[in-house]
């Protein structure tokens, strides 16, 4: 009888220690995406993105959808302290293609430099002027493979 | 209103013309800030665009409302989903004028900003007190103001109501390049 309400203790502690884990999973989950690890939706380049918006095609691309693109750095910043990357267009378009990369892809700061051609993963949120990309990570992808 | 119809029109067509009397910010930073006892909450914006035409001070501010970064997953989900419902209103706008803005002016100076702010379906009037710098070819614009959550036609549910302050406080800065074409 006392072996059958120990056994009865610990897993009502178990499952309380599990109800525990669930709920600060829920309430205190971080807002980060593993976005190295998530599999592309779709594989564009920053021209064949920016010229279907400019052409008005606003729902080309899904909200939230993760997309691995591929262009030529136009410009590197760390304006409101975050590492962004913007990739451009064709030549003479304004509009770009703004990566807002994750804190951990700092280390790659130094050794990118602007018109280098790179492959970044993110998740796309919406085009104003520019694409934007957030949680953004460079792809392991090799470029042309 | 009317004599700024041309130029968002210009602004919506993304301006194929080279101005040197446009300045543009696209990383400009909008963050916002709710305290209760409950809890704080604080989210940014740093996809931001904004274009200021100095010939005639006016501004336009648009920005993505599910570009906001949140500190926990479970803030960025109810405020996307139950209160601004970013997926019927994606965008949140701004339009409106720099009151007595000198341009040419090669300091700082503290101006009112008027116009109109548009989010989750709803406009309002709004007048901002905005600190100016004036930077090596362009300007920084930056500043605080308060919004109440009701006026933008926002519902919370009751057991939620004392974890969201009543006034939220918003912070901005957006950093103008000249624009390019």
């Amino acid at each position: 009888m006392l072996k059958k309400t120990n056994t009865f203790k610990i897993a009502f502690f178990l499952a309380a220690l599990m109800v525990i884990y669930l709920l600060f999973q829920v309430f205190f989950k971080p807002d980060y995406l593993n976005i190295a690890e998530a599999k592309p939706e779709l594989y564009l380049s920053a021209d064949t993105l920016i010229s279907h918006f400019r052409a008005g095609d606003q729902k080309f691309l899904k909200i939230e959808s993760i997309v691995e693109i591929e262009g030529s750095i136009k410009e590197i910043n760390t304006i409101n302290n975050r590492f962004t990357i913007l990739l451009k267009g064709k030549e003479h378009d304004s509009s770009s293609v703004i990566c807002d990369m994750q804190a951990n892809q700092n280390k790659y700061l130094s050794t990118l430099k602007p018109k280098d051609t790179i492959r970044l993963k993110g998740v796309f949120k919406g085009f104003l002027k520019d694409a934007v990309f957030l949680n953004c990570v460079i792809s392991d992808r090799k470029i042309n493979e | 209103m009317s004599k700024l119809i041309p130029f968002f029109f210009v602004f919506m067509c993304y301006g194929q013309q080279p101005s040197k009397e446009k300045i543009i910010a696209r990383q400009g930073q909008v963050s916002f800030f709710s305290y209760t006892s409950v809890e704080n909450i604080k989210a940014e914006n740093n996809q931001v665009l904004s274009i200021i035409d100095l010939a005639s001070n006016e501004i336009a501010v648009s920005m993505l409302m599910n570009a906001f970064i949140f500190e926990k997953a479970l803030m960025r989900e109810h405020f996307n989903e139950s209160y601004i419902e970013s997926d019927l209103y994606p965008k949140a706008t701004f339009e409106g004028e720099i009151l007595d803005f000198d341009p040419n002016f090669e300091g700082e100076q503290t101006k009112i900003v008027k116009g109109t702010f548009s989010m989750h379906g709803v406009s309002k009037e709004l007048e901002i007190k905005t600190k100016i710098e004036y930077i090596q070819g362009g300007y920084i614009l930056s500043g605080t103001f308060e919004t109440l959550v009701e006026d933008y036609n926002i519902n919370i549910p009751p057991l939620l109501r004392g974890n969201i302050a009543k006034t939220i406080s918003v912070d901005f800065r957006f950093e103008y390049r000249p624009y390019e074409s």
